[in-house]
Order: C-alpha cells, then sequence, then structure tokens
C-alpha cells in the first residue's frame, strides 16, 4: 500500500496520544529501565496519562516521604541527644574508676517498683 | 507536623466514622497518624477485658458483645497491617526516657474524682502506658494529640530531662 492511499481511514480523527500534564522546570533525558518502564506504561494506561507523568508524581510522592522521614529523625535525635546530654545514660566515661553497684544492688533496684506498694 | 494520637482519640477509630475520614485524609496526603505500641495495647486490652465474663461479674463492667468486639480488633488490625496508621514501637530510648520520667513522677497525680470502672491498680498500669507513649513519641520526634490532662504534666517532666531539646508539644484532639 503506497502512501497516500485512500485505505478509508484517513477520514478518521487519529487517536489522541495521552498527554503529561504541563509542568515547568528543568528539562532532562533519562535511560528508565526497560521493566520499570513496562511497569510504569501499566499504572499511566490504568490512570489515563502518561509513563512520563506517573514517573513524576512517583517521585514527587517519595521525595515527599524522604523529607518526612528526614524531619522526623532530625527532631527525634534532637530530643534523644538532649535526653542523653542530660543524664548520664548518654555515656559510659569514667565507668572503670567507679566501684560498680553488686548483682544483689542491682536486682534491687530494678524490683523497686514491688516494694513501693 | 506528624501527629501521634494517644487513647482517647485513637480509641475513637472505627468504621465509618469521622476519625477514620480524618486518618485517611492525612494517609493520602503522605502524612499518617501515628500510634504508640502502648497505645494500641491499651486498646486491645480494653476491647478484650469487655468480653472476659470473669471480669464481668465486677460491678460497673460493661459486658459488650463479644462479636461487635471481635469484629473491632479485626478491623484495627487491618487498618493497621494496610499502613493506615504507623505504629511506633515501645524501644531502647523510649524505655530509657519512660524510666526516667517513672522515677520522677512514679504515680499518677491524685485525680478529683476516680472513674468507677477503673481500680486503683488499673490506674497505676495506666499511668505507666500514659509514660510509655510519652516517651515514645518524644522520642520518635512526633507531637502527641491528646485529651488527656496527664500528658501535659509528662511533658513538663520531659523538658525537665531535657531541657534543651525541641519539647513535646500537646494537642487537643480534632473538631469531628
Amino acid at each position: 500500500m503506497g502512501v497516500g492511499e485512500d485505505t478509508g481511514k484517513a477520514a478518521r480523527k487519529p487517536a489522541r496520544r495521552q498527554r503529561a500534564p504541563r509542568r515547568t522546570g528543568h528539562r532532562v533525558q533519562l535511560t528508565v529501565p526497560e521493566d520499570m518502564w513496562r511497569e510504569l506504561a501499566g499504572i499511566a494506561r490504568a490512570a489515563g496519562t502518561t509513563a512520563n507523568d506517573v514517573l513524576v508524581r512517583l517521585a514527587s510522592e517519595r521525595l515527599h516521604d524522604r523529607q518526612r522521614a528526614v524531619a522526623l529523625r532530625k527532631l527525634a535525635d534532637e530530643r534523644w541527644q538532649a535526653f542523653a546530654d542530660a543524664s548520664s545514660t548518654g555515656s559510659s566515661n569514667g565507668a572503670k574508676k567507679v566501684k560498680p553497684l553488686t548483682a544483689e544492688e542491682l536486682v534491687k533496684l530494678s524490683q523497686a517498683s514491688r516494694e513501693e506498694d | 507536623m506528624p501527629q501521634a494520637w494517644d487513647t482517647t482519640t485513637a480509641a475513637r477509630l472505627r468504621p465509618d466514622s469521622p476519625e477514620l475520614e480524618y486518618v485517611t485524609n492525612r494517609w493520602q496526603l503522605g502524612d499518617p497518624v501515628a500510634f504508640t505500641a502502648s497505645t494500641l495495647s491499651e486498646i486491645f486490652f480494653g476491647l478484650c477485658k469487655a468480653t472476659l465474663p470473669t471480669l464481668s461479674e465486677r460491678p460497673n463492667h460493661q459486658r459488650l458483645n463479644s462479636s461487635a468486639v471481635d469484629a473491632q480488633r479485626g478491623w484495627l488490625k487491618d487498618q493497621i497491617a494496610a499502613g493506615l496508621i504507623d505504629i511506633l514501637p515501645f524501644e531502647h530510648r523510649a524505655a530509657d526516657i519512660a524510666g526516667a520520667l517513672r522515677a520522677r513522677i512514679p504515680t499518677p497525680p491524685p485525680a478529683p474524682k476516680r472513674s468507677k470502672s477503673r481500680s486503683k491498680a488499673e490506674g497505676r498500669v495506666a499511668w505507666m502506658m500514659d509514660l510509655q507513649t510519652s516517651a515514645t513519641v518524644f522520642v520518635y520526634g512526633y507531637d502527641l494529640i491528646s485529651a488527656d490532662a496527664h500528658h501535659p504534666l509528662i511533658a513538663k517532666e520531659l523538658s525537665a530531662l531535657a531541657p534543651s531539646a525541641p519539647p513535646l508539644l500537646i494537642e487537643a484532639p480534632p473538631k469531628f
């Protein structure tokens, strides 16, 4: 069949290609592993969008999760460090210089709550 | 700010509740609500206790339909397994802090009126759970959502134990 021959389909509009939402930002060309691309394309078909769009959305979600985890970790570490700094539990320096507690003393201390009542 | 719910709020989570809608919205926004393992233990304790026939003999003990209780337990476990709620474990740092808190405030402050459904011994255990919950939330970097009057007191003690730490913020539960 030659170019320009009437196949009866010419009058039909070609299926509109899915387009990702227009975004502003840094344009990049990247190589996506085949298996990952197949998965992205599958999600895109189900969601009625493009694989590029799915890729950006997944990256965005992951970045948000990461930012949240980093912020939580930072606050958690600050709180823990402040507690450790303010209490003797934060350091074992100098432990050799003092006479250690006996096993009996330690057991008695750990059972303190049973003696209060 | 990431939120951890204590028992006063967490126990209200059930199917078709505004609490569920709120928790789901936060999960969709990538900021899931958390419970501490101690809070979860309190919830399961309450549910299990409600169906025990031996305890139901006690005055003021409200025995509930065991099928409804089992359904709620199962539903809650499903939500956790699905990742709707994060569970914060009671681990070594939280244990360290909870022990220090307990040494400073071994018993709960006297309440103006003690709950009739809770014995003094149970009140003491609940106090330990409150200490564990505050310590866990503190060391995981969360804020605590609580309607319990004890938690602001515990937060104050935490600030005394770790004066340079970003404080544990106690917020009132959202209005549903």
